[in-house]
């Protein structure tokens, strides 16, 4: 089983460093395969809404950068997990810039998903997604936003599995191990 | 000395549905006798000479105004970036901020985790939140201008009315304009099946019409 890990963290962020260390690490003993794309250090243009990826080259963005390997990494992975700092409830801009790109990975047309209006899927079947944000502060009304965002991609990526955590920096790497573990082994689960 | 009204466009599309909704703000803010202008965000975060006007205009506006579509379920990229460098600019200032999101689905239920976020960034930029609009069905508004969509666009005008009144009275905007462009307009199977037409039409206008669920990264047997 493949994971895919769009790691929004900036370079210099510890917390997020030991997050995404404690992550493969917990992945990795559960048998997964892993790939990280490290966001900070990637050029990603941001999406410019064209839709040249549903229209004029389906399936594929018209910048030749690197979000055409997001998409890839994305269509062939069996769990897609975002890795965030918590910024207003949502995702970092590093992250948001990836995932933006990632509507090539969506059909433009529509089908009804639990009485909603959404994109059908490009790639059958679709993957299991995961949320992973953290905080310096704990801040319980950020995180619920937080999980309500990544409830709502969920159900954009029509997602088999759906996990989320918000951590914070005030934990200790045990701490922050014991629950991560607890997310590896509900997917495993699932 | 007149209010400042200021209206940060998250679009990074030219002409974009959002640029329209603002161009009916400014008139109604300008017609309260506040100084009100529109900034696109893109604009500054790509070209960074612009950026410390924007910043400025931020810092100074007495109501601001995020007018933005829905991009996965959020802000858009680079709206994101300017609410990360536009946090902390404002210091003790009183003003008001308030969100109008549209989304292409046809449910506005789309948009609520977004104005949340904006929630979040007004409270902690200082600001006091006095609401958001939530837009759903957006392909029926693009390239027309408020007036020129009339009475297909009247519960987005009501409500922009409503909410242009009570930011210049220094009151949040009221429930009847929150609830009230979050109205349906059209049958939400009727404007999903218009949608999917304009979608195959869209990719037949490439020759594209049988390749429009192409898997180019699809993975290999």
């Amino acid at each position: 089983m493949k994971a895919v890990i769009l790691n929004g963290g900036k370079k210099d962020d510890a917390t997020g460093v030991t997050i995404h260390g404690l992550l493969c690490d917990s992945l990795r003993e559960q048998g997964w395969e892993v790939t990280t794309l490290p966001l900070a250090e990637m050029k990603i243009h941001a999406c410019i809404g064209c839709f040249n990826c549903w229209f004029k080259t389906p399936g594929a963005c018209s910048f030749m950068d690197d979000g055409q390997t997001v998409v890839k990494e994305i269509a062939q992975c069996d769990t897609l997990i975002f890795l965030s700092e918590v910024t207003f409830g949502g995702y970092s801009s590093t992250l948001k810039y990836a995932a933006d790109r990632i509507i090539p990975t969506v059909s433009p047309l529509f089908q009804w998903v639990d009485g909603e209006m959404h994109h059908k899927l490009r790639y059958q079947p679709g993957h299991g997604f995961v949320a992973i944000g953290w905080q310096q502060v704990q801040d319980a009304e950020s995180a619920a936003v937080f999980t309500q965002l990544s409830a709502r991609n969920a159900l954009n990526m029509h997602a088999s599995a759906i996990e989320n955590i918000v951590l914070c920096a005030g934990q200790s790497p045990t701490e922050q191990r014991i629950q991560l573990a607890q997310i590896v082994t509900k997917l495993e689960e699932n | 000395m007149s209010k400042q009204f200021l209206a940060l466009v998250g679009s990074p599309r030219p002409k974009s549905t959002s640029e329209n909704f603002t161009d009916y703000l400014l008139e109604g803010f300008t017609a309260k006798g506040w100084q009100a202008q529109t900034l696109v965000v893109c604009e500054a975060i790509r070209q960074p000479a612009k950026w410390p006007a924007l910043e400025e205009a931020f810092r100074t506006a007495d109501a601001i105004a995020i007018v933005t579509p829905l991009y996965v379920d959020c802000i858009p990229a680079e709206l994101t970036v300017a609410f990360e460098r536009l946090v902390s600019v404002r210091a003790a200032q009183p003003g008001q901020l308030f969100a109008i999101l549209n989304c292409g689905f046809a449910e506005a239920v789309h948009n609520d985790t977004a104005l949340d976020i904006c929630r979040l960034f007004a409270k902690a930029a200082g600001l006091q939140w006095a609401g958001g609009l939530a837009i759903g069905s957006g392909g029926m508004y693009s390239g027309r201008s408020l007036n020129e969509l009339g009475g297909q666009a009247q519960h987005i005008t009501s409500a922009f009315d409503q909410s242009i009144a009570a930011i210049a009275a220094g009151q949040p905007i009221p429930g009847t304009a929150t609830a009230g462009i979050r109205k349906q307009v059209i049958p939400r199977w009727a404007y999903m099946t218009m949608g999917n037409l304009g979608m195959l039409l869209g990719a037949n206008k490439y020759g594209n019409l049988w390749k429009i669920g192409a898997q180019p990264f699809a993975r290999k047997a």
